[in-house]
């Protein structure tokens, strides 16, 4: 009878989903075992799980049931343990919350018991954070079984349970990822990546490919040792400890001693502090002490012929043991392509923003002549800009000026031209020449003929047509667009209730933080009718009377409300890439934010956005600026759910159209993306970035005040200058998003 | 009168030199606008140095500085002036502006969007080529002397839409903009204002760089070096250097706790 009820109240808790009987029967014949408090409390999670993923949540449910039947744990932390799952299943997916369900003990109950290893997902905002610290750019991180990177994502072990204790483990990560953080910045990968090298794979030269490689990693591991001792004394400090104790891991057992040996003193010579010589590297060892320490003691590539020479006199194998995290992995190739990639990325994009400014530049410069070629005196003051920046002691603090009348470069380019500089030394003539060329061009042939094509004969009264920024041409296509704006309908779940419950603290500290806007009274002195005498205008009027001024009557002093006179609109990107966690985090950041802003009766509305090609972009109503908040609008929240592609242009424009339409003095429109704008066509790539900017500074133009919220793994360059500087965040951890996105509007708006 | 105006003035002159280290052109364009009498105004983000350039300026053309910190009940009487009660008298009492104008002193209006936008109105005269000041009260109009020169600041950083400055007032000045200077002056500063050794002073300057790299993830400024020179007092009067960068740093920057872990982690790995 029990479990019938709890069924039937199952059913009513995943509506409008409508899962499997039977697979649902399995499920209660093993929650039957169990005691009906255990069994409700597992119930009682269900509406945590079920909207992120149904595969998920029948998992949950059937490892729950097993956990706690073996009372591997009790009930009061199954809450932690489903947390750790959503979490899991975020960035790893259902394999790995699979994986981390089943084995309860090692993953969940382990790391409770203060046992010492330490998943890197744990840390991972952490440490995200340190590395845009220390490098000043972003880093993504990937799970691999060695440290490595390809100089845009560093790739480390899931978890590390090297030491006895979980600090230890944590700073044996901090000190892996500073150590990749120091190759890049070694410029190996640059270096080897260069043609010359490429071409015929370094390590072959050698008899013994396999042993000149792992003395290349160790030469390289001390080289940026060295690096980080000056560049981060404190880590060094603190981590070198940590290598001696890995290093003296290395096994010196069986025939593999003398090699072994080798390695473990060479190790030991490159981290020991020179001042104080470490105990540990007594030279143990066959190699000749002078010749080894000069060797450790000159560039890399020049090293490496005289240690292989050392190492090859000697016998035996060898094995590094965990001694090879800190040496890591090195693939050229991976890195080299990578590297390729980046430089095509931040050639083409400053050749578009260049020969964007040049165009801007010529036409003011020359109504008559704009369109056909650059004026000379800009062509050669471009040349002149070339030369001044290749000599470095000028470049620092040189503004970058074009033409002589000091056309100043825009802050997205200078940083992007200060990039390249950092990467290849100067910024390459044929750079600015490729943008010399392009500027100007105006329209390109292929195009118009494209555009031509287009024949939008009828186009039905609730369709909206609006332009799209072509930046290859400098120039818009008229009535490109098409926009239906869609009311979403609404779908009853306990979805707002339930969120609302769960961030019920947050909530409390939310309300009363935008309370304190609401309830900004103040005291308005110098007024006719007022609550109070004010003394100082009365003094003043007393004044003005002996002066033989006509005194003010404005004396008295009232208490008025703020008037908080703004209209925000927030624009929620419904493309599919949001499918799963991030959707769920947005609906339920909506939520909050609609709960808060009602507290502080702001304006304000909601639509989503997604749509597929220029013909058919649609936006979905899901609040209109006056309509009330109910549980209509309510509805529509929780029926937000992935659709199709992200084309922002359009819905930008839209909203902005629509802003300008209301009377409030302050005008706010919020993006809320996962990503790079991009659609079915060629909307994507740089078209689509420049698109998303144009409508965005058309919106500024208007008087809108645009700004965006960007969920992502690692901020991307490409944000500052499709948002510009200082109107974005990006939030990498989505958990956090609800919270953050309204103390972001509180921010905006105070 | 005149003599106890000139006693407020002198109060305001800079008789030793403030140690100011230019980034690029700042002076000269400074100077500049002040020969050719053009207002100037200052952008950049707080700690950065803007007050410290008006200092030096006003010490270079030799004349009173008088500072005016904008909050939002600033009204225009507080910068005019007004008719005060003495011994059953009334005598007007000019306000940090009129004063400036009257003497030819440099009027500077710092965080001027804290100010309530029909306050800033007050200024728009004296920044065109009118360059004068009326003063309904007395009945009195002022023509700005060459000397006199107005300078705002403001700190385009924040993020708040309310906080910004409106194109009728921005485009009457000359914009000087204003950033943290690059390390290595960064480094001369805040030896040169603290005292400290080189080595530390390079550590100090960098821990700053990369709380300033957090802007994105949602840091709403980094570390000025105001804030360095601060901290590096801190570690001068005996606390060690963690705590005293903890706390004359990283917990003056934010409260996000994940924010501040990562920034704890630079530390470490820096001292």
């Amino acid at each position: 009878m029990k479990i019938a009820d709890q069924k039937k109240r199952f059913f009513a808790a995943v509506l409008p989903s409508r899962p499997d009987v039977w697979e649902v029967d399995e499920i209660f014949d093993q929650l039957a075992e169990l005691d009906e408090a255990t069994a409700e409390e597992i119930l009682m999670q269900v509406g945590a799980i079920w909207p992120v993923s149904h595969s998920l949540c029948f998992a949950y449910l059937t490892h729950a049931a097993r956990a706690l039947s073996a009372e591997l744990f009790s009930t009061e932390l199954l809450g932690e343990w489903v947390r750790q799952i959503l979490g899991l299943y975020e960035s790893k997916g259902l394999l790995g919350a699979r994986q981390f369900m089943a084995d309860v003990d090692k993953f969940f109950l382990g790391p409770m018991r203060g046992e010492a290893g330490v998943a890197f997902t744990d840390i991972s905002t952490r440490m995200v954070h340190y590395l845009r610290g220390i490098s000043g750019r972003s880093f993504n991180f990937e799970e691999a079984q060695l440290p490595s990177t390809d100089t845009r994502t560093i790739y480390l072990p899931g978890s590390l349970e090297i030491f006895p204790s979980l600090e230890h483990n944590i700073f044996l990560y901090k000190f892996l990822i500073s150590l990749q953080w120091g190759h890049v910045e070694s410029r190996i990968y640059s270096e080897m990546s260069a043609p010359s090298r490429v071409r015929r794979p370094f390590f072959d030269r050698y008899p013994d490919g396999e042993l000149a490689a792992d003395l290349f990693s160790v030469l390289q591991f001390i080289h940026v040792f060295r690096f980080l001792e000056t560049a981060l004394p404190g880590l060094v400090r603190r981590g070198r400890e940590l290598c001696v104790e890995l290093i003296g891991k290395i096994s010196l057992g069986g025939t593999a001693r003398q090699r072994s040996a080798a390695f473990r003193h060479l190790l030991l010579q490159g981290v020991s502090d020179k001042e104080n010589m470490h105990g540990a590297s007594a030279n143990e060892s066959q190699l000749p002490g002078k010749p080894l320490a000069d060797a450790l003691h000159i560039p890399v590539f020049e090293g490496l012929p005289k240690i292989y020479e050392m190492f090859s006199g000697l016998s035996g194998t060898y094995t590094l043991g965990p001694a090879a995290l800190l040496l890591g992995e090195f693939d050229f190739a991976r890195a080299g392509e990578t590297i390729r990639l980046r430089r095509e990325e931040d050639k083409a994009q400053f050749v578009a923003m260049f020969a964007g400014l040049l165009d801007q530049q010529a036409a003011r410069k020359d109504e008559e002549d704009k369109v056909g070629n650059v004026p000379d005196s800009v062509q050669q003051s471009l040349l002149l800009i070339g030369k001044q920046r290749n000599d470095p002691e000028k470049r620092s603090n040189t503004p970058i000026l074009l033409d002589n009348e000091g056309l100043e470069v825009p802050e997205e380019l200078a940083a992007l031209i200060k990039a390249i500089e950092d990467d290849l030394g100067t910024l390459p003539e044929a750079y600015v020449q490729a943008a010399a060329g392009q500027a100007g061009r105006g329209v390109n042939r292929q195009e118009v003929e494209a555009l031509e094509e287009i024949t939008d004969s009828f186009v039905p009264a609730h369709v909206h047509s609006y332009d799209e920024w072509d930046y290859r041409r400098a120039g818009y296509r008229a009535g490109w667009c098409s926009l239906t704006e869609k009311t979403l309908p609404a779908v009853r779940s306990g979805f707002v209730a339930q969120t609302l419950r769960k961030y019920q603290p947050q909530l409390h500290k939310l309300r009363r933080q935008f309370e304190m806007l609401r309830t900004r009274y103040r005291y308005v002195r110098r007024r006719r009718h007022g609550d109070e005498i004010d003394l100082d205008a009365h003094i003043e009027a007393l004044c003005d009377t002996r002066a033989g001024i006509a005194p003010s009557d404005r004396l008295f002093i009232q208490l008025l409300r703020d008037e908080r006179d703004i209209a925000a609109m927030f624009l929620v990107d419904m493309s599919n890439s949001t499918e799963g966690w991030v959707g769920v985090a947005v609906k339920e950041a909506l939520v909050l934010l609609a709960d808060a802003l009602e507290v502080v009766g702001d304006r304000y509305a909601i639509y989503g956005f997604s749509g597929m090609r220029r013909s058919r972009s649609e936006l979905f109503h899901v609040k209109h600026l006056d309509e009330p908040y109910g549980g209509e609008v309510q509805g529509r929240i929780a029926a937000i759910s992935p659709k199709e592609y992200t084309r922002m242009g359009p819905p930008i424009r839209h909203l902005t159209k629509k802003l300008q339409a209301t009377q409030s003095t302050v005008r706010l429109l919020v993006v809320i993306s996962d990503g790079k704008p991009e659609d079915y066509d060629d909307y994507k790539g740089q078209y689509a970035i420049e698109d998303t900017r144009k409508a965005l500074l058309e919106a500024r133009g208007t008087g809108v005040y645009p700004f965006c919220i960007t969920i992502d793994k690692s901020a991307h360059d490409y944000l500052a200058h499709m948002f510009g500087r200082g109107n974005y965040i990006f939030v990498d951890e989505v958990l956090s998003l609800p919270s953050k996105i309204a103390e972001m509007y509180r921010l905006l708006t105070s | 009168m005149n003599n106890a105006m000139e006693c407020r003035l002198e109060e305001h002159r800079i008789s030793v030199e403030p140690f100011f280290l230019p980034r690029a052109n700042e002076i000269e364009i400074g100077l500049a606008a002040s020969v050719n009498h053009l207002p100037l105004l200052l952008k950049g983000p707080t700690g950065c140095g803007k007050t410290r350039f008006m200092q030096y300026l006003a010490w270079r053309l030799n004349r009173p500085l008088i500072t005016v910190s904008c909050h939002d009940d600033l009204s225009t009487s507080d910068l005019v002036g007004r008719y005060l009660v003495k011994k059953n008298e009334a005598f007007w009492q000019d306000g940090p502006l009129t004063l400036a104008v009257r003497a030819g002193a440099i009027c500077y209006l710092d965080e001027i969007v804290e100010a309530r936008k029909d306050t800033t109105v007050v200024i728009h005269p004296l920044t065109d080529d009118r360059r004068e000041l009326p003063v309904e009260k007395i009945g009195k109009l002022y023509a700005a002397p060459p000397e006199f020169m107005l300078a705002v600041s403001y700190n385009p950083g924040y993020q708040s839409v309310l906080k910004d400055l409106k194109p009728s007032t921005r485009q009457r000045f000359v914009s000087l903009s204003f950033d943290y200077p690059p390390a290595e002056l960064e480094k001369q500063i805040v030896m040169r204002e603290s005292g400290i050794d080189e080595k530390n002073a390079i550590q100090m300057v960098k821990l700053a760089a990369m709380t300033r790299s957090l802007k994105e993830s949602g840091l709403a400024e980094g570390a000025s070096t105001r804030l360095i020179i601060q901290t590096v007092m801190l570690i001068k009067a005996g606390i060690d250097t963690v705590s005293a960068c903890r706390s004359g740093m990283i917990e003056s920057l934010t409260d996000d706790p994940e924010l501040l872990a990562a920034m704890d982690e630079m530390i470490f790995s820096l001292f």
